[in-house]
């Protein structure tokens, strides 16, 4: 059995062996040591990620609240104005409104509305009474004067529809209208209604009305003579925004 | 920005309403041309009876009015019966107009006219009605009345000759004669209804129809008025009636206007003996 001497001997002589070997490998070139990592994008993302989210998170806070905030303060104006439109609609439609009556009426409502009356005048022309559909023309042409593009545009989609939306009335009014109004940009609709009437004229007067009621409200009723009508309303239109264009000054 | 603008012109537009709405309230209360009820955009030919009015309260009171009124309107519809069938049928009704009162023919302006024809209505009327009171009886009565021909005044608009709108006084020969009878014999009126429907169908391009409604219309007139009417207005009336009911018969035999009919002659319209 080994002494304990013996055996812290040769712990000893193990221990001097390992500490040369390390002395040894001390003295070797010393390896250079790890570069540190480069910072490369995504570091650069990482390290200000929660910043630019951050930034990002508030600016479509602020736009979404901007927008949000705008389509209430829209929706509360129209809810305004449809709330304080809705009498002076009644007023105009009332059975015991006399004709001086509708006509301030309606012109209030152009007036105190601007653009946002044209519809509104529009569906007075198509559904009014005898008495405040005269009224409502008026009330659009003192519109127009005004607010011409977004009256023009109502009116041009009025004379455009094909869908029996409108009466060959209503039509017929819009058509005067744009012409009144000088509406140039409508001219190309009006061409194609009268384009639509004259191809109805090649045809027997049967078809040629089915065809027309097919297109148009026929109410009040329609008959060979209205198309005539509606014809020589639509030319009229376009004679006069063509005289129109003529006496415009060149560039 | 633009809503904005309207919120802040809010204010003035609640303003421009109210003032609206005042002016409307400070109105006289005596309407005078409000919408006619039951007028409607429906086919079929129209006559509108406006309010008729005494032009003495001691004559007649407004309930008696109103009952005056609702027989009218039951007088007329078959006084005009004739016309529903005088070739083929049409659709011709008497509408009563409460509180309806224009006042003169300007208030029958393009636009109200092109409502009107565009409605079918051919005829509008209204007046007032007169007489002396002696004891329990009205003596002298008489009817002044007013006639709108809706037809004529739109498509013959801006016609010095032809306005469209025309006036008749009728006077009872005999105390006997109610004011109901006094409107009803009135051959005038028949004409101008006859007339008005003569000038849609024209329009509408119903020739044949077209022609027996304006030689209806040209009968009753030259046996209301004479061979020679002795005013201006009832001769361009007659004159109207007699080229319409000509373009009729060109129409109806299918030759232009510019064509040289010689079947057609001086009178489109056969004699008033030669009638059937």
């Amino acid at each position: 059995m080994e002494s304990l001497e013996t055996r812290l001997a040769r712990v000893e002589g193990m221990m001097s062996a390992t500490l040369a070997r390390l002395g040894e490998e001390a003295g070797k070139a010393p390896t250079p040591a790890p570069a540190p990592p480069r910072k490369g994008v995504l570091d650069v993302v990482q390290a200000f990620g929660p910043i630019v989210s951050g930034l990002l998170v508030a600016l479509v806070a602020y736009v979404l609240t901007g927008s949000v905030t705008q389509i209430l303060e829209e929706r509360r104006v129209e809810l305004s104005f449809g709330q304080a439109m809705q009498p002076l609609l009644v007023k105009l439609r009332d059975s015991k409104a006399d004709r001086i009556e509708a006509e301030a009426t309606a012109l209030t409502l152009a007036v105190a509305f601007g653009k946002d009356a044209a519809l509104p005048l529009l569906s007075e022309l198509q559904t009014g009474t005898e008495v405040s559909v005269p009224a409502a023309e008026k009330a659009l042409q003192a519109l127009g004067l005004n607010h011409r593009e977004p009256t023009c545009d109502v009116l041009a989609r009025a004379v455009g529809n094909r869908t029996r939306l409108f009466s060959w009335t209503t039509q017929r009014t819009a058509a005067r209208l744009l012409a009144d109004l000088d509406c140039q940009h409508a001219v190309p609709t009006l061409a194609a209604y009268r384009a639509f009437l004259v191809s109805l004229a090649a045809q027997p007067p049967e078809r040629a009305l089915e065809e027309y009621r097919q297109a148009v409200r026929d109410e009040p009723p329609v008959s060979i003579g209205t198309l005539a009508e509606l014809r020589a309303a639509i030319d009229q239109a376009l004679r006069l925004l063509d005289r129109q264009r003529a006496t415009r000054p060149s560039g | 920005m633009r809503r904005s603008a309207a919120i802040v012109l809010g204010p003035c537009a609640v303003g421009l309403v109210a003032a609206a709405i005042f002016v409307g309230a400070a109105a006289p209360v005596a309407a005078q041309v409000v919408p006619c009820r039951g007028l409607t955009p429906a086919s079929g030919y129209k006559v509108l009876l406006d309010v008729l009015v005494f032009v003495s309260p001691e004559v007649g009171t407004d309930r008696e009015m109103q009952a005056l009124l609702d027989r009218l309107q039951n007088a007329l519809h078959f006084k005009l019966e004739e016309l529903r069938y005088l070739k083929g049928p049409v659709a011709l009704e008497v509408l009563q107009c409460v509180g309806r009162k224009p006042k003169s023919d300007g208030d029958f302006d393009a636009g109200m006219v092109d409502a009107l024809n565009t409605r079918g209505v051919v005829l509008e009327i209204w007046g007032s009605l007169d007489g002396r009171k002696e004891g329990a009886r009205v003596r002298d009565r008489s009817a002044a009345m007013r006639y709108v021909v809706v037809p004529l005044r739109h498509y013959e608009r801006g016609s010095p000759q032809l306005p469209g709108g025309y006036r008749a006084r009728y006077v009872a020969a005999s105390s006997g004669v109610d004011y109901l009878q006094l409107i009803e014999q009135a051959k005038d009126l028949d004409a101008y209804v006859a007339m008005g429907i003569g000038i849609k169908l024209l329009k509408s391009t119903e020739y044949d129809r077209a022609r027996e409604y304006l030689c209806k219309a040209d009968h009753l007139m030259r046996e209301t008025w004479g061979e020679q009417p002795p005013a201006p207005e009832q001769q361009a009336l007659v004159a109207y009636v007699t080229a319409a009911a000509r373009e009729a018969l060109k129409g109806s035999l299918g030759v232009n206007s510019a064509g040289n009919v010689r079947v057609v002659g001086d009178r489109p319209c056969p004699k008033a003996s030669a009638r059937p």
